[in-house]
């Protein structure tokens, strides 16, 4: 399958774009960062496997410029020719519509059969893919990695294996896991551990029950013994506390005792509670006799009081009468007003009575009026009348006028009738009259001839095209080149890759010796720069004065300068011995003078001479500085430390020799002298030869004007300059040697390169010659050829196609003349070329649609011309309906007037009244009715008002007649009668008082009764009392009585106590206890009570204890007894095992499941050993430039291997960033090339997938994608123009597009 | 002699636990639980609703040596109640209680005779006059490998001689070995019936004389499906014995297959396993009923009912549906074995993965290294793992074929979409 030409409606940035004729084998697309290279990779898999939808990860790339989402791709296919298959949204990744190129519609099983069964996921993998899913293959999990691989040849889906292993894995850890707590067999273990622990501990409750028995037993016994000693102590306890409770008591009663036997007088007989009777009667007597004397004088004062009250009788009599005069006084008032309104209301209702009679006529009386029915009934009959008579008018109304519109259709339908008629009467043309179906034939067949018309020629003119471009490129390989040369032509891929291999030999080669050269030339332009730089320096040598091979061992130089710098110490020597001697000698001359020489003067001289000498020193040591550098930096400390010790010594040796001169400083000095000019004489003579050894004059040591040291520093100085460029001449004489040796080295390299090249170059010939290529052909040229003939193959097989095309035309062609012969008319024209023959089959078939069309409009008029006829005769059958429906209107109106006629005269009203009329008359006598029943009423209301007021007046005059009074005029009427209701009531108020007193008088005289005897009874008591007690009177009464009272209280007193002590102590008889409290104490008992106490408390808390300990053994006893643990246990455990078993089970199934899985898969893997990764290692060789040459996926490992060319083997995942995307790279094509066989080739699509590979793998994956170009069509997408550059150079001819702002365009637009 | 009848019951287990009852359920584990002591109700109230003379039990009272208070006091409690209706009983221990075991200071109970470690021949009076003698011995320790049979020495000619034994006759009785001894040295031993306790299915091993095994009271597992109870043995004056079997169990076991051909819904299946289940429980005359239940054959369902969780699921539905059954219904596991449609034979020689994994299959399950290296890999793993080896049982054999096959199905059912 190849695609051919795309075209977008809208997908992401581009709309309304198309793009025709893709080239077959390799298309590059070049388009910037974002120009659209991946929306047009979306398309094409869009269009393929549908829109992504939601809930995708894919890019849904809606129209962002407009257009429809969507558009057509325009495939050539093996299966099924070229068709087109073409996406619109829709549900379900839009609706898909997919034709042949003859428009016959095809189905999406089709296009299936078209891909081989690649689904969307597969083609995003494999055929269509970008850098990420280049890489995104990486991180799969190489297990993953491996059954890819393997799944083209498992048998099963690219997912299915190891998602079953997951699956099973994950099933059975769910379960078990080694180690593992969560996992469900895990935790049915610990549980049985836990419960065989509890079950173990619950049978050890025999034992327990034994033991709590005998528990049980002992605390049995203890609780009855601690009970009995509790139950003394109690009692113990009990009798002291209530001998403590009783001592009060016991105190009480021998108070009481005591004081019963010290009373006085005796008295024996006295009246029982004699005392407190006297009392009483006394004080009752006191309080009647007060109470009578008031009684008294209240009487008198009431008496008086009753005889000054006085009131009016008759009044008070007639008080009912006076009341009910009062009562009317209202509405007597009100009936007096009343009255004129009643009577004045009257009056005017009989006037508007009067008015409405005349409303009604002048013949209508009261009565007439009043006698008309009024009643709802008679309302409704009006109303029914005037309804019936509305609607027969109304009925006669609506058929008048349909009448009227019948009539005028009936007379359009006639008018339209006429027209169609007169349309009609035209002559009918004749007309061309062919078989339906040949015209039909003629039709059909029309379109595909006016094809084969239009594109013939067309296709003709490319076929010539593509012969003339088959010769161009034919000659441009070599004039002598023919068809059948190219035919004969071995370009299969072994041959190519031979060329391939010789060019890749042939530049390696000629690189080699280039290389090889550049070095030769580099090593002898070295030698060049040495020999250069060698006679420079023995030139600079030779002009110091020295012979390079004189001086030239830097060695001797190296030992004359230290030899004459060590020179330089011994002249220092010299000099200072010079200077010495020279002040010796002036000592010596001073003291041949009489001038006294102190050794302080001495000394001063010697201090002089010291600073001459540092100073000397100093500058010695400096030009020694300047002139070694820093060598002489250390020499110059040193010698300065050789300075002051000499200098110490020296100042010792002259004070000594100071001291000696002041003893004798003449010889002293002589001697001295004598010993330096020795020295002086010694040294000079060694420096001297020393300078001879130098080449220097030797007399320079004797003349002391000579500054000796300077001139060896000069000396030394040239030594050291000659010494380095003696050391540089040896070491350039090194160098050169050495790179004399490259350069020979190089010499035999370059040789070797040049053999190597001639040799490969000879077996290239002869290859050459074997493919009858000429001797000078070069691989690069041969490779050019090669691809220059599988351009030249593929127009060939262009031209076959357009062959082929071309013949199906003229078939086609053929046949439709055929058809067309058919046609008497048409068959005249065949002589014509198919030009003429369109036109007059166009004329023909127009000359048939125009006589159809005639044929059709006649029918069409016919036609409706019969449903105006019939139009025309429904019409004035309506007509005839509507005039009959009037008459009947008519009639019935005429019945209804009539009747309501009748009507007016049976119910009196008058004759020609309308409904209307009549229903107003009855109103008009309604409200008549209303006034007079009104006038009346009011009229008998002024009547009874007057009779009212009349009565009023006759009662009031015979109540003043009866009470004696004048009777008051009508004016005053209501005032005397209010003033009358006043007096009334004061004279029922002084009658109710004077009733009141005259009652509460005859109530005083009873109580002074009641109390004078009352008096008498008391004082008849009293006596008796005092008799009772032989008793005189009051006083004796009195102290007898108290002396009786004090023996009661104590005999009481010790009645009670005893009592007490009896309750108390809980005895019958005190003398159980009296002997007890007469021989104690109260503290005594208190402290008894307080052990006992304690004693009780401790018990009763030991008895509490045992038996609560008693208590909870009978607890555990029980428990033990009716506790089913140890089942329960048991039960519990069996059903874990039962459970465990069952896990156990599911958990093996998995297992074994995974297993079977695991070994099937690794002895099918063994056995087929996949071809994908064979086809991978040919691509990934060819890519790695033979760094690699296999892929290797060793069975079971779910790894992949590669290996290079030493056979070392390398882990995938070792790999560099780039090896490893170049290796995925090339398990893709080894998948694509694996798959050939399966399903036709499926275009492939590459988006930038090389920028990570450095440029010669870059180069190499080029040529081996050109090379996947040969067998199918590749679409390349890049944005580096570098990458174009280099599919060029194995692909001069590869189609190039741009790709921009969301266009796609050929490079020529 | 006059005559006498008498209940000879053995294996008792009273409070043993009742194996694969899950904890899901737990009121029906409580019930099923006291399912042992009240099969042994049943049996005190038969003797005494049969009158009997006495009652024999013929060893393995409780369940394991450790045998549980609460069970000793249960079994007490019977005896007294047979006491107090004038029955008496004989009583000899087995092996899963032997005399060494744990006992609970208990009363002597009149007319309750427990054999001792050493053989003992014991007279039966009834009504004052001597009907049977009763010779038995019970185990010392749980582990009798001696013949217990050779030491009891019949009673007088002119009584009833009964042999009371817990008792392994012959050597392929599916229960462990103790007490060995043969049936023709019974036969000849010359008592009148021996009263053997020991295996679990009751059994007659010979009527000259009687040689009986009543089994136990009451099924505690899958392996002990069907009917459970005593004997009821009736000897008239001629010594002439006659059988009655009287079901005592309160709970039976089985186990049902319900073939899956001819359903085509989930649901038709459940009310197809829902009218076994019925018909068994109006069959067991209202017992409560614990089941295994395996579906096999095959039929449309299959492909639903190999989903992981299609058989948990009808388990629970199931369950569900007999939750508050009356009696108690518990399923306690739901097996699918049925098989697919697809010719395994046949698919194995496709050529591709699957068939691989078929063909390892039949490997396996032909023995040999393919075997062991499955054992060694997988199987061991669990079952040698040092925690789970204690608790599980070693797979047999037709366990480990079956697992195998449900293997395979498990791979076709993975790596093809449409079976």
């Amino acid at each position: 399958m190849r695609i051919t030409g795309l075209s977008i409606d809208g997908f992401g940035l581009f709309h309304d774009t198309e793009i025709r004729d893709l080239a077959p084998g390799l298309n590059l697309v070049l388009g910037n960062n974002e120009a659209g290279k991946s929306t047009a990779m979306g398309f094409v898999h869009a269009i393929l496997f549908g829109f992504a939808d939601g809930r995708s990860r894919d890019a849904s790339y809606p129209p962002l410029r407009g257009g429809q989402h969507g558009g057509r791709l325009s495939l050539e296919t093996d299966l099924l020719g070229g068709l087109t298959v073409e996406r619109l949204p829709g549900p379900k990744g839009g609706r898909c519509a997919i034709q042949a190129d003859g428009g016959r519609p095809l189905g999406a099983a089709d296009l299936e059969r078209v891909l081989g069964g690649v689904n969307s996921k597969l083609y995003r993998t494999l055929y269509g893919f970008s850098l990420s899913e280049l890489q995104s293959f990486e991180s799969i999990a190489s297990e993953e990695v491996r059954d890819v691989i393997y799944g083209a040849s498992l048998g099963t889906g690219l997912r299915t294996l190891p998602e079953a292993r997951k699956e099973l894995s994950k099933r059975a850890e769910g379960l078990f896991k080694a180690g593992g707590k969560k996992p469900e067999i895990n935790k049915l273990l610990q549980n049985l551990e836990a419960t065989r622990a509890e079950l173990r501990e619950a049978q050890h409750g025999l034992q327990r029950f034994q033991e709590t028995n005998q528990k049980i037993d002992t605390l049995d016994r203890e609780i009855e013994e601690g009970r009995a000693v509790l139950l003394a102590l109690r009692e113990r306890a009990e009798r002291t506390r209530s001998l403590l409770a009783a001592w009060e008591s016991w105190q009480g009663l021998r108070d009481a005792r005591r004081a019963l036997g010290e009373l006085e007088p005796r008295v024996e007989r006295f009246p029982e509670q004699g005392l407190e009777r006297l009392t009483t009667f006394e004080g009752r007597l006191k309080v009647q006799r007060d109470e009578l004397e008031q009684a008294r004088r209240t009487l008198a004062k009431q008496r008086g009081e009753l005889r000054q009250l006085v009131y009016d009788a008759a009044l008070v009599e007639h008080g009912v009468e006076v009341a009910e005069l009062l009562q009317g006084i209202d509405a007597y008032d009100q009936a007096e007003r009343d009255l004129p309104t009643a009577q004045r209301v009257a009056s005017e209702k009989d006037e508007d009575a009067g008015a409405v009679r005349t409303e009604l006529g002048s013949s209508w009386s009261e009565e007439r009026a009043l006698g008309l029915d009024r009643s709802t009934h008679s309302r409704e009959s009006i109303g029914g009348y005037r309804t019936r008579l509305d609607e027969s008018e109304g009925t006669e109304r609506e058929h008048a006028r349909a009448l009227e519109a019948a009539e005028a259709a009936a007379s359009e339908a006639k008018a339209k009738c006429a027209a169609l008629e007169l349309a009609l009467a035209v002559d009918d043309s004749a007309n061309l009259d062919v078989e339906g179906a040949l015209a039909q034939q003629l039709r059909d067949g029309r379109a595909t001839f006016a094809g084969v018309v239009r594109d013939l020629p067309r296709r003709r003119e490319d076929r010539r095209d593509l012969q003339e471009a088959l010769h161009v490129t034919l000659r441009e390989i070599d004039p002598s080149w023919t068809v059948e040369t190219l035919d004969s032509l071995d370009t299969s891929l072994q041959s190519q890759r031979r060329i391939e291999d010789a060019d890749e030999a042939e530049r390696a080669g000629s690189e080699a010796l280039r290389a090889a050269r550049e070095r030769r030339d580099r090593a002898a332009a070295d030698l060049r720069k040495i020999d250069t730089r060698l006679d420079a320096d023995r030139q600079a040598f030779e002009d110091r004065g020295h012979a390079v091979g004189e001086s030239g061992d830097a060695h001797a130089l190296v030992e004359r300068r230290t030899r004459g710098l060590a020179l330089r110490k011994e002249a220092q020597q010299l000099t200072h011995d010079r200077i010495e001697l020279e002040a010796l000698r002036a000592r010596q001359s001073d003291a041949r003078r009489p001038t006294e020489f102190s050794a302080e003067t001495g000394l001063r001289g010697k201090l002089a001479a010291i600073a001459g000498i540092v100073v000397a020193v100093g500058l010695i040591g400096g030009t020694a500085f300047l002139a070694t550098g820093e060598t002489a930096g250390a020499a110059l400390i040193g010698v300065g430390a050789a300075l002051v010790a000499g200098l110490l010594l020296w100042l010792r040796s002259s004070a000594h020799s100071a001291t000696t001169l002041s003893a004798g400083p003449t010889t002293d000095l002589r001697a001295a002298i004598a010993e330096l000019e020795h020295r002086l004489e010694a040294l000079t003579k060694r420096i001297a030869g020393a300078l001879r050894d130098l080449g220097f004059d030797p007399s320079l040591a004797t003349h002391p004007e000579t500054d000796l040291v300077a001139t060896i520093e000069a000396r030394a100085d040239e030594l050291a300059d000659l010494t380095r460029l003696a050391e540089g001449v040896a070491a350039l004489s090194v160098e050169r040697l050495g790179a004399q040796g490259d350069l020979e080295a190089v010499d035999e390299v370059v040789v070797a390169a040049d053999q190597a090249l001639n040799e490969q170059r000879a077996r290239w010939r002869e290859h050459a010659r074997s493919l009858s290529l000429p001797e000078d052909t070069s691989p690069r040229t041969a490779t050019l050829v090669f691809g220059k003939a599988e351009k030249a193959r593929s127009e060939q097989q262009r031209i076959q196609d357009v062959d082929r095309r071309i013949e199906t035309m003229e078939v086609s062609s053929r046949e439709f003349r055929e058809v067309i012969a058919q046609v008497p008319r048409l068959a005249l024209q065949l002589g014509l070329d198919d030009d003429g023959v369109l036109v007059e089959l166009n004329g023909f078939l127009a000359e048939i649609d125009e006589s159809e069309a005639q044929r059709q409009e006649r029918a069409r008029l016919r036609d409706q011309l019969t449903t105006a006829e019939e139009l025309a005769a429904t019409a004035e059958e309506h007509r005839a309906i509507e005039e009959a429906a009037v008459e009947v209107a008519s009639a019935q109106l005429e019945q209804a007037r009539e009747e309501w006629a009748a009507w007016l005269d049976s119910v009196g009203m008058e004759p020609g009244w309308s409904p209307d009329t009549a229903l107003h008359a009855l109103g008009r006598a309604a409200r008549l009715f209303e006034l007079v029943r009104d006038r009346d009423e009011q009229t008998a209301r002024a009547e009874e008002l007057g009779d009212q007021i009349g009565r009023y007046r006759e009662r009031a005059s015979s109540l003043f007649a009866e009470l004696g009074r004048a009777t008051p005029t009508q004016r005053h009427l209501l005032l005397e009668i209010r003033r009358l209701g006043e007096e009334r009531e004061t004279n029922d108020g002084l009658r109710s008082r004077h009733v009141q007193l005259s009652k509460t008088v005859a109530e005083t005289e009873e109580q002074i009764r009641d109390r004078e005897q009352t008096i008498g009874d008391l004082e008849r008591d009293l006596a008796a009392l005092l008799d009772e007690a032989d008793c005189r009177g009051s006083e004796e009464f009195r102290t007898r009585g108290g002396a009786h009272g004090e023996r009661l209280v104590l005999e009481a007193r010790i009645e009670e106590q005893t009592n007490n002590i009896r309750r108390t102590t809980d005895v019958e008889d005190l003398s159980e206890v009296e002997p007890e409290l007469a021989g104690t104490n109260q503290d005594k008992l208190a402290a008894l009570r307080t052990v006992l106490e304690e004693q009780v408390e401790s018990a009763d808390r030991e008895a509490g204890e045992r038996r609560e300990e008693r208590g909870k053994a009978d607890q555990e006893r029980t428990s033990l007894h009716s506790e089913d643990r140890v089942s329960k246990l048991r039960a519990t455990e069996e059903s874990l095992r039962e459970q465990l078993d069952q896990r156990a089970r599911e958990w093996a199934r998995y297992s074994i499941a995974e297993h079977l899985l695991d070994v099937a898969k690794e002895r099918h893997a063994k056995a087929n050993q996949p071809q994908v990764i064979q086809e991978a290692g040919r691509y990934f060789e060819l890519i790695t430039g033979g760094r690699y040459t296999r892929v290797f996926a060793p069975p079971g490992e779910g790894k992949i291997e590669v290996v290079d060319a030493e056979g070392r083997s390398k882990q995938a995942e070792d790999l560099s960033r780039g090896s490893a995307e170049q290796l995925y790279l090339a398990i893709r094509f080894g998948y694509i090339a694996a798959q050939v066989a399966a399903s036709e080739p499926l275009p492939v699509l590459m988006d930038d997938v090389l920028v990570n590979f450095d440029p010669q793998r870059a180069g190499a994956a080029a040529k081996a994608i050109v090379t996947l170009s040969h067998e199918r069509q590749v679409v390349f997408f890049t944005c580096h123009p570098k990458v174009v550059e280099t599919f060029r150079e194995h692909a001069p001819d590869a189609a190039l597009y741009r790709i921009d702002k969301g266009q796609l365009l050929t490079t020529a637009e | 002699m006059p005559a006498v009848s008498f209940l000879h019951a053995a294996d008792l287990h009273i409070g043993s636990a009742f194996r694969g009852l899950s904890t899901e359920a737990p009121e029906l584990a409580e019930l099923f639980q006291r399912s042992t002591f009240r099969a042994y109700d049943n049996l005190i109230d038969a003797a005494i609703e049969h009158a009997v003379d006495f009652v024999l039990i013929a060893g393995d009272v409780y369940d394991g040596a450790d045998r549980s208070l609460f069970a000793q006091l249960k079994f007490n409690e019977g005896l007294r109640r047979l006491s107090e209706g004038g029955i008496q009983a004989f009583v000899v221990h087995g092996n899963h209680d032997p005399l060494d075991g744990r006992t609970a200071q208990t009363e002597a109970i009149e007319g309750v005779k427990v054999f001792g470690p050493d053989a003992e021949t014991v007279t039966v009076q009834v009504d004052g006059r001597a009907v049977a003698a009763v010779s038995g011995i019970s185990f010392p320790k749980r582990e009798v490998r001696s013949n217990l049979a050779r030491r009891l020495e019949p009673g007088p000619s002119e009584l009833f001689r009964i042999g009371l034994l817990h008792a392994n006759v012959g050597s392929d009785t599916g229960h462990d070995p103790y007490a060995p001894c043969e049936i023709s040295e019974l036969r000849e031993s010359g008592m009148s019936y021996w009263a053997l306790g020991h295996v679990h299915t009751r059994q007659v091993l010979s009527e000259q004389p009687y040689v009986v095994y009543p089994g136990n009271l009451q099924g505690r597992s899958v392996r002990e499906v069907g009917e459970r109870g005593c004997y009821l043995v009736r000897v008239d004056e001629h010594q002439q014995v006659e059988l009655e079997f009287l079901p005592l169990d309160v709970a039976r076991w089985h186990e049902i297959e319900v073939p899956i051909e001819g359903l085509e819904t989930l649901d038709a299946l459940e009310r197809a396993i829902g009218d076994r289940i019925d018909g068994r429980v109006t069959a067991d005359d209202g017992r409560a009923l614990l089941c295994r239940i395996a579906l096999v054959g095959r039929g449309p369902l299959y492909g639903d009912l190999r989903a992981p969780e299609a058989g948990p699921g009808l388990l629970a539905r199931l369950r569900d549906r007999y939750r508050d059954a009356e009696p108690a219904v518990w399923v306690q596991r739901l097996r699918v074995a049925c098989r697919p449609s697809v010719d395994l034979a046949k698919r194995a020689s496709q050529g591709d993965l699957l068939a691989e994994v078929l063909a390892v299959g039949q490997e396996c399950s032909e023995g040999g290294e393919a075997l062991e290296g499955l054992t060694d890999e997988v199987v061991d793993r669990l079952w040698r793992n040092s925690r789970a080896a204690k608790w599980l049982e070693p797979l047999p054999p037709e366990a480990l074929g079956e697992l195998l096959l449900e293997a395979q199905l498990l791979c076709l059912d993975l790596l093809e979409e449409d079976t």
